[in-house]
């Protein structure tokens, strides 16, 4: 019995030491935003601060839920400014009532200006501390992030909505990029380099553009939409889109439609002397959605294979013109293959790879295109 | 685990002490000294009823019934004792044999009711009479006759109100121990099968029957019961729940560590697998010992319907305890301390709907039980119809006004409407109770400490439930222990014919329960 009570004792301590009431927050009295903007400071666009070397700053713009039941509006944007991303948080008692809660933000938006400075001293908040178990979506606005935010939307409940529906998961819905933060953190290995959405307010309304480029935290450049479909076959990022194509023979147009595909990627690597090759194999395989000119696949034994070798290889094209762009103008390896030759070649390229590599290796496509379903029985 | 120190068997038992203060005295031959003797044991007590007579012949014989109104079968008595002894009783004959024969005589040859014993003695005669025997006593003999009839107006037998099922036999228990002895009867007809009768209670005298089949029971375990039982000393027992009480091995547990239940249908088996069964007079709630955890969370349709949905409805009972005791617990500790845990748009809504409510959760989901605990309670007091009615009264009218008096969240109450309905979900009323009181300490642990204060009180809970044990065998068996070869009947229920040997959590000297293979016969 004795043991017992010493035990139970024990445990109690050890209970209270863990948690107890103090840490009781009541749930209606804490902020949980939907999404968030982080900008470089704009100068003069917050009378909030102080500081006198206001171009250091960042703003925080974040989208959070209006409780109240006769609230007229169901959500308000809270905008603060801060040395940093946690001292902009810091700022919110000095605006809001509630306790605010970063964790449950889903939605992350960076302008691209603060993109361009590097984010990995800026994200630090984001990292630290336990109350960070959502999924968090990144996303590069073209321009402010809080001006994407402030946009206006009427079929959601806010734009945060909007943006969840857009970022969540967006590979299986087409050749969109969805970035996490443990994506970000990931994608900063040796050879890698992180990838993001790009979304820009356009006629009032924030819609996916293309990817932003990044060498390790510090984005670089954009991809435009093909770019992107690109990027995502030869990076092997899984994803299911739609693929147009157009065959034409002797400048007349024969047929003309479009496949819903899914792809994967295979990559070989060979050496020799100083010379690396890649091969990387594009499989797609998908199914008919449509083609214009109506003709029966039973009709014509030679549609299926010529609608393959079409979308192989207008997506081979592509790509090439992809791999071109990243030897040259990015200079980083945006397709994640300098993994495969440092698995291989570790030691000798581990320091190198980050350095003038991808630009001197040999990349070969070779696309593969799989119509799995015409609609019709062949 | 023994908590409660056990005295050593009682060196009287408890007809000798209950009847002490009555002098041992021989009955006298005449009738008028036997009544006299009797008088100041009865003469206070109207429903006690004297009925004099005399039996058929020349010179007539004088002779008195002695019986408790109601108690004994009113008919019976008239048509097999005292109308062959008045009209057809051969005096002549009677006479013509020596008094020690006389007795036995009339008995053998006059009276066509059974279960008759002699008595000659103050003591057993005036407790026989109160044990609700008739007595016949005759002028010049100075043996009486106990006679048992009893009988009077009992309920019939029932559909048990508690215990239902779909395609179960309808029968229940009912008060009567010895119908009820029947029942099992019926539907066990082993030579094997052992009734043994004891009295408890030293003024209500309850008869306690104890069953269990010989060749399979465990016999320590049915001397562990009969020693538990024997060492009862109480003025009186008015229902099973008081053995129960005072033999299960650890009484400061929540948990029932004996199985109740008022099916016969549900008994029988429990006997087949070495258990011992309990029956305590005036009380249609048999018991059964040693308990295991999971049997209560086992109903009779298991065995009754087939293999697949028995085991998905066993399935979701498991789940529907876990609810049952940490749904609430979970919802407090969640929205209290890590609300971040929640899905976005759960959480907003939890939010959204806490807003009109001023106080913590915690106290919002505990008045909301309270509430609830009293309109079961309640309900189980007044009459079925307007139980109904409360039930519904409180759960629509009683939650709206919860919800607009700004008392309760709709969550809050969804949650605790859930967590009831899943308590109820469960087919063992003594599970029941202890649930709906373990809820109670997981909300306040939750409330202390969130997550961490759940797991704690889960581990507490979980390391008590293997530390305990029912008539000496573990209680968390088949898991803890494990006993690989019952989980085939604990999660799932597997098919009748592969369940060929009996539970091994349960101690029995045959193991073998029946010989199928599954494989055809040519």
């Amino acid at each position: 019995m004795f043991r017992r009570c010493v035990l139970l004792i024990l445990l109690g301590i050890q209970l209270v030491m863990l948690a107890g009431c103090w840490d009781y927050r009541d749930v209606n009295r804490i902020d949980f935003p939907l999404a968030a903007a982080y900008d470089l400071h704009e100068v003069g666009l917050r009378a909030l601060r102080d500081e006198a070397n206001q171009e250091q700053l960042i703003d925080l713009a974040v989208i959070l839920p209006n409780l109240a039941q006769n609230a007229t509006l169901k959500f308000r944007i809270e905008k603060t400014t801060g040395v940093t991303v946690g001292n902009a948080r810091g700022q919110k008692p000095y605006t809001s009532t509630g306790t605010y809660s970063p964790g449950a933000t889903g939605i992350i938006i960076v302008g691209e200006d603060l993109a361009g400075t590097g984010l990995n001293n800026i994200f630090q908040a984001l990292f630290r501390g336990a109350l960070s178990p959502s999924i968090q979506n990144f996303a590069i606005s073209e321009g402010r992030g809080d001006g994407i935010l402030e946009a206006p939307v009427e079929d959601y409940l806010s734009m945060a909505d909007y943006l969840k529906g857009i970022l969540q998961k967006s590979e299986r819905r087409g050749f969109i990029p969805a970035t996490t933060l443990h994506n970000f953190e990931v994608w900063q290995g040796p050879g890698k380099n992180p990838i993001m959405p790009l979304i820009k307010q356009k006629n009032k309304k924030a819609e996916v553009t293309g990817t932003a480029i990044f060498k390790k935290d510090r984005m670089i450049g954009k991809a435009n939409l093909t770019e992107t479909r690109s990027l995502m076959l030869l990076r092997g990022i899984k994803a299911t889109g739609n693929v147009a194509f157009t065959i034409k023979r002797n400048g007349i147009i024969l047929d003309r439609g479009s496949v819903d595909a899914s792809n994967k990627r295979k990559v070989k690597v060979e050496r020799n002397g100083d010379d690396i090759n890649f091969l990387i194999i594009v499989m797609l395989e998908g199914n008919l959605i449509e083609h214009q000119f109506g003709k029966l696949f039973t009709e014509n034994e030679n549609l299926q294979q010529m609608i393959e070798s079409q979308i192989a290889s207008d997506v081979k094209k592509d790509c090439y013109k992809f791999i071109s762009k990243m030897q040259q103008e990015y200079r980083i390896d945006c397709i994640d293959i300098s993994k495969y030759a440092v698995a291989r070649w570790g030691k000798e390229l581990e320091d190198k790879v980050d350095q003038e590599f991808i630009e001197n290796v040999n990349i070969e496509v070779e696309v593969k295109m799989k119509l799995k379903n015409t609609g019709e029985l062949t | 685990m023994k908590i409660r120190p056990r005295k050593t068997p009682p060196t009287a038992d408890a007809r000798d002490r209950s009847i002490k203060n009555i002098p041992d005295t021989k009955l006298p031959v005449a009738l008028s000294e036997k009544m006299q003797l009797l008088k100041p044991y009865i003469e206070k007590n109207y429903d006690i009823i004297t009925h004099s007579f005399y039996l058929e012949g020349n010179p007539r014989l004088e002779a008195v019934a002695v019986y408790i109104n109601q108690v004994i079968d009113i008919e019976i008595l008239n048509l097999h004792i005292l109308k062959p002894l008045m009209l057809n009783c051969d005096r002549e004959d009677l006479l013509t044999s020596g008094s020690h024969t006389l007795i036995e005589t009339i008995y053998k040859t006059s009276i066509t009711a059974s279960r008759i014993a002699k008595i000659a003695n103050l003591s057993s005669l005036v407790q026989t009479i109160f044990d609700g025997i008739t007595i016949l006593m005759f002028d010049g003999l100075d043996d009486v006759l106990a006679i048992d009839i009893h009988g009077g107006k009992s309920r019939n037998i029932d559909v048990p109100p508690a215990e239902q099922t779909m395609r179960g036999s309808r029968e229940g228990f009912i008060e009567r121990v010895d119908v009820n002895i029947a029942l099992i009867r019926r539907r066990l007809r082993d030579p094997n099968l052992v009734v043994e009768k004891t009295l408890v209670g030293r003024r209500t005298r309850t008869e306690v029957a104890i069953l269990y089949i010989d060749d399979i029971a465990d016999p320590q375990i049915v001397q562990k019961v009969k020693d538990r039982i024997n060492q009862m000393d109480i003025d009186g027992i008015v229902a099973s729940g008081y053995v129960e009480q005072f033999i299960e091995d650890d009484p400061s547990s929540l948990f029932p560590q004996v199985y109740s239940s008022e099916r016969p249908d549900k008994l029988v088996p429990y006997l087949l697998e070495g258990r011992v069964v309990i029956i305590v007079d005036n009380t249609p709630l048999a018991l059964a010992v040693p308990a295991l955890f999971v049997q209560f969370l086992q109903a009779p349709e298991d065995y009754y319907e087939r293999t697949l949905f028995s085991s998905y409805i066993r399935l979701m009972r498991y789940v529907a305890w876990i609810v049952a005791v940490s749904l609430p617990a979970s919802y407090i500790a969640l929205l209290s301390y890590q609300p971040e845990l929640l899905p976005y748009d759960l959480l907003i809504s939890f939010s959204k709907a806490r807003v009109a409510v001023p106080f913590p959760v915690v106290v919002e989901a505990l008045i909301m039980e309270i509430i609830i605990q009293l309109v079961i309670e309640a309900g189980l007091r007044l009459p079925q119809q307007i139980g109904q009615t409360v039930g519904v009264v409180s759960g629509i009218i009683l939650g709206q006004a919860a919800i607009t008096a700004k008392l309760a969240s709709p969550i809050v109450i969804l949650i605790i409407s859930v967590s009831v309905i899943c308590t109820y979900a469960l087919p063992a009323s003594s599970l029941v109770l202890s649930t709906r009181i373990i809820r109670l300490p997981m909300m306040m642990l939750a409330a202390s400490f969130g997550l961490f204060g759940l797991s704690f009180g889960a581990i507490i809970f979980l390391t008590h439930l293997v530390s305990l044990e029912s008539m000496g065998v573990p209680y968390f068996s088949p898991l803890a222990p494990t006993r690989f070869s019952d989980l085939k009947d604990t999660f799932i229920r597997t098919f009748m014919w592969k369940m060929n040997k009996r539970p091994v959590s349960i101690p029995s000297h045959n193991p073998q329960r029946q010989g199928n293979t599954g494989e055809e016969n040519d």
